[in-house]
């Protein structure tokens, strides 16, 4: 009989819970999404509780799998007060009182939480990245690359993964780390760290590289192997919760942008200058990794890997061949990848790849039946229709859709990761230039200057963008067809008193203006009929109807807030915002067809519970 | 500006005072600026022997966890270390009773979150 192992994440960032049975994954789902905080970091009491549900009747947990070594972890903060002395007292203060003292005593907490009959295992935190990256992916042989803050130590590993075998082989260790880089930069550009990479990554399309020299020659020695080396005279972060020095301002020429401040086309440069910096260490890592491991198949993980931009350019560039890459891959991905490590090490279950992979669209979250919805909507006094037919489901969204409605798609399990895959997404048609602005408008109200993602049935992938291979879990970007025409280019005349990031991304000419970036590239999500047989079934009911097979797909969700998770939560956020159109399921709600009184609920909103 | 608290009281500040500092003018700056490999200019170390996809068991007693690690430091040749030791278990027995006490209260049941029976998987 296989083994039940359930892998933890927890007291960093982004808590996550995952069940498995031997190999095959049972069940996964991040913290945020129960307790209703972002990137919730506590003991994910709900995600155990949620996953623990879904054990087969009668069956019981062999282990539970922590993804770091705690004390490891403990053994670098002692290390780092030391080397860093009376500098360091405010970073041991924080480190040594609030993250350490909880994590030496977290097997205690855990105890607490499945009982006295598991097992209680730990691995090193790029172990379980490593794991998370091989074991689903669907290569029998792979190289496997590892990029993140930091773990215990190492930032950067490179391992291969064989059938059942995983080793990890070269590491780079704290305080150098790629992705504490990016970070200082994300803060240096005004955005919060650990949540602000990807918007920094976004600003990068809007510059030039002009300071990528001056990256290069004082902030890191960047080896041709990949290997490096960061200069900590401009970084502070071992000695400090600030993480660039006065010596870093003046090296690139200013204070760092206050948060929601204006962008300059100053700030733009820096953005697109440590991303091809990034780029270029990512290419240089790949090749190597792919060497030592002797296989043209790679797997990634670690937060870096989340950088599509860059996991584009690696996938062109034909440096690998084949690339897999954990939809989650933060540190909720590191649940995954401690529960995987152990069933087949410490268990010896077998492992038999899969020809797409063993991920399951990453829909590994609770689903909800029929009852659970209509119970949401009729409690709260919601009218809506319901079609028992999904076929006659799927066109009635497609009308919607065609006819300019953002529409608000709850099915399914809830996705593993943070992207919204198509069910629990927010979708609409991108053709029409104000489709973003609409989108905002009505819902998300994030900035301007951001493009939605498109999703993309899987067959007409190329007719609309250039992308050499699936993008399933909507980790890489690629050039939009016959978009490459600018009616002005991105950093022409855009003085730093005239660069409006909005309008210029308005000003991009192509067939598909909601998700296409000012560089002309898009995030894809590609869907295909065997991964994801209801979603495909809508793309394809609304290339019937309006002859795209592409739409809008963001995450269902408000600023702020983390993704819904029940129908209670998309219930609540139809009625909140200007949604046009909620599917529970099997249920269409049409905001035309609501009651006046329920559209402004007093005292906090629509019902949650009886 | 008059000093509000007395760092002293804080267990975190009282160890770095007591047994961290005193040890940092003696303790090799290790990590920050080893150069690379003369032979092949990497920067590139090879993984720890204890990281290479082990799972272990994880020590749910704590003085087990820290006799562990001063073992390891030993190993690593760490003898300068040794004095850390006594200091460290006290502040690290401190700041668990803090944490116990401090800790936000968790919810023991998501039910209130997860309303009404599950679909089955799949």
């Amino acid at each position: 009989m296989p083994p039940y192992v359930l892998g933890i994440s927890a007291l960093y960032h982004d808590s996550a819970a995952a069940l498995v049975c031997g190999g095959e994954v049972l069940a996964a789902a991040e913290e945020e999404r129960f307790s209703r905080k972002k990137h919730d970091n506590r003991m994910p009491a709900s995600a155990i509780e949620y996953c623990l549900s879904e054990l087969p009747p009668g069956a019981s947990l062999q282990a539970v799998v922590y993804y770091e070594d705690p004390l490891k972890t403990f053994d670098r903060v002692v290390q780092n007060a030391l080397a860093m002395g009376q500098r360091g007292v405010k970073q041991w203060k924080e480190a040594a009182g609030e993250l350490v003292g909880r994590k030496l005593a977290f097997a205690k907490q855990l105890r607490g939480l499945v009982g006295p009959g598991p097992t209680l295992l730990c691995v090193d935190h790029h172990a379980s990245h490593a794991a998370s990256a091989f074991y689903p992916s669907p290569y029998q042989e792979a190289a496997v690359l590892v990029v993140d803050g930091v773990g215990e130590w190492a930032t950067t590993s490179i391992g291969r993964g064989a059938g059942s075998g995983l080793e990890l082989m070269r590491e780079i260790r704290y305080p150098h780390s790629l992705g504490l880089l990016y970070s200082a930069f994300t803060h240096y550009c005004g955005f919060k760290v650990n949540s602000g990479e990807y918007k920094l990554m976004g600003l990068a399309a809007f510059g030039e590289p002009v300071y990528a020299d001056r990256i290069r020659e004082h902030l890191i020695d960047l080896k041709a192997d990949g290997s490096f080396r960061l200069n900590l005279d401009y970084l502070s972060y071992p000695r400090s919760e600030i993480m660039l020095t006065p010596e870093f301002h003046r090296l690139m020429g200013g204070e760092p942008r206050e948060p929601e401040s204006t962008i300059t086309k100053f700030h733009a440069d820096c953005a697109a200058s440590v991303q091809a910096v990034l780029e270029e260490a990512m290419l240089k890592l790949a090749r190597t990794a792919v060497e030592l491991a002797g296989s043209r198949n790679l797997c990634m993980a670690g937060g870096v890997a989340l950088n599509c931009v860059a996991n584009g350019k690696l996938l062109a560039s034909g440096v690998v061949d084949s690339l897999w890459i954990q939809p989650a891959t933060g540190d909720s991905g590191g649940a995954l990848g401690a529960a995987l490590l152990a069933a087949h090490k410490h268990f010896d279950a077998p492992r038999t790849p899969r020809i797409d992979d063993a991920q399951k669209a990453s829909l590994l979250g609770p689903a909800y039946g029929a009852d659970d919805c209509r119970k949401a909507l009729e409690i709260n006094g919601v009218v809506y229709e319901d079609f028992a037919d999904v076929s006659d489901r799927n066109r009635r969204i497609a009308d919607d859709l065609a006819g300019g409605c953002v529409v608000g798609l709850f099915d399914g399990r809830m996705e593993f990761g943070p992207h919204a895959l198509g069910n629990r997404s927010i979708l609409a048609d991108p053709r029409p230039r104000d489709a973003r602005s609409e989108i905002n408008r009505k819902i998300k109200f994030r900035e301007g200057w951001r493009p939605f993602a498109p999703i993309v049935l899987d067959e007409e992938r190329t007719r609309h963008f250039n992308l050499v291979a699936g993008s399933p879990y909507m980790l890489l970007t690629a050039g939009v067809n016959e978009s490459g025409r600018y009616e002005v280019a991105p950093t022409d005349a855009a003085p730093d008193d005239d660069f409006d990031l909005t309008a210029m991304l308005s000003r991009t000419v192509s067939a598909l203006p909601a998700v296409t970036h000012v560089d002309g590239s898009a995030r894809i999500q590609t869907v295909s009929r065997e991964r994801n047989p209801d979603l495909h079934g809508l793309l394809a009911a609304f290339k019937e109807r309006a002859g795209c097979g592409v739409l809008v797909n963001t995450s269902f969700n408000v600023r702020g807030e983390p993704i819904v998770c029940t129908p209670f939560d998309a219930v609540r956020c139809f009625l909140m915002t200007d949604m046009d159109v909620l599917v529970l399921g099997n249920f269409i709600a049409r905001k035309v067809n609501q009651p006046a009184d329920i559209l402004a609920l007093p005292n906090g909103g629509p019902h949650a519970h009886d | 500006m008059p000093m509000t608290d007395d760092p002293t009281n804080d267990p975190a500040t009282a160890f770095l005072l007591d047994h961290l500092l005193p040890l940092c003018e003696a303790a090799p700056a290790r990590y920050q600026f080893a150069g690379p490999d003369a032979e092949t200019e990497s920067y590139f170390g090879d993984c720890r022997p204890d990281a290479d996809g082990d799972v272990r068991l994880l020590a749910e007693d704590v003085p087990a966890m820290l006799d562990k690690l001063f073992a390891r430091w030993r190993a690593g040749g760490r003898d300068d270390l040794a004095g850390l030791e006594d200091g460290l278990r006290e502040m690290v027995a401190v700041l668990l009773a803090q944490a116990e006490d401090s800790d936000e209260p968790h919810r023991t049941t998501a039910s209130g979150l997860l309303t009404g029976r599950r679909a089955p998987a799949g």
